[in-house]
């Protein structure tokens, strides 16, 4: 069993670099301290998907009821530094074809 | 493991799940009952090893002892009340498991320091005995270190 790893605070373990992740949605925990989602990347890998904390993400429209398992999910984020931790640190979600910015300010964009 | 998933559904982890506030002030709680613990327990043991001094340990022994477990009996139940919120994470968290392990020596040092004949006498005013300043030095480390290892769970 491929356990996610507890990631968290500050943004030093993620590297700068943003990338995409396209899966499935697992599971959605509301619990602080920071909501996360599961998402099982198109290859079947399991991925641990940090949002924003509690407050942030209630501003960025998110709630318990925006995603359930199943729906199809598109995460900008940075992952964790340790290649080999399938952990990202989401800075947008994409699910049931609505977007939201868990930190705006940091979304790198072309 | 049912017990697990079951402590992730009591009300109370159900109450701090849903609210962020909530989650807030149990972990606001917490950390006063570390400050408690801690402030009473470094001055205490510092004081026992011979570092700090003051006022008789006749005087402070008891209040400092008594604040320090006022804190331990606040932090533990705040404490469960927090790993309840995310139990099956926290027990594959190392930096928990390292802080429960460390708890747990940390615990079985104050029962080596309060059985301690040397201990009674020396807050009867009696000399300090060399073993009651080694596990007071020990407290000191084994305190310092669980205070670090919780830190650490949110940054691993």
């Amino acid at each position: 069993m491929n356990l996610p790893a507890f990631a968290h605070h500050g943004w030093d373990w993620a590297v700068d670099e943003q990338t995409e992740l396209r899966g499935v949605v697992k599971s959605v925990s509301m619990a602080p301290p920071h909501p996360s989602l599961e998402v099982a990347a198109a290859d079947g890998v399991l991925w641990h998907v940090d949002l924003a904390n509690p407050s942030q993400t209630a501003r960025a429209g998110f709630t318990e009821a925006s995603a359930k398992p199943g729906d199809a999910v598109v995460v900008l984020g940075n992952r964790h530094k340790d290649k080999t931790k399938t952990v990202m640190k989401a800075v947008r979600i994409t699910v049931a074809g609505k977007t939201y910015d868990m930190y705006p300010e940091r979304i790198k964009t072309n | 493991m049912p017990l697990v998933e079951w402590i992730g559904t009591w009300p109370g982890a159900v109450l701090l799940q849903r609210s962020g506030t909530a989650y807030l002030f149990v972990n606001a709680t917490h950390i006063l009952a570390v400050g408690l613990l801690v402030g009473g327990i470094l001055p205490l043991d510092l004081h026992l090893a011979g570092l700090l001094r003051g006022a008789p340990l006749a005087v402070i022994g008891p209040l400092l002892s008594r604040s320090a477990a006022v804190g331990v009996g606040l932090a533990i139940a705040t404490g469960l009340w927090l790993f309840s919120v995310k139990p099956g994470e926290y027990l594959h968290n190392p930096a928990f498991l390292c802080k429960m392990a460390l708890l747990g020596l940390a615990l079985a040092n104050v029962v080596v320091q309060h059985r301690s004949r040397h201990y009674r006498l020396a807050l009867g005013g009696g000399p300090l005995h060399p073993s009651v300043r080694l596990v007071a030095c020990c407290s000191i480390v084994l305190w310092l270190a669980v205070l670090v290892a919780g830190r650490w769970i949110g940054f691993l």
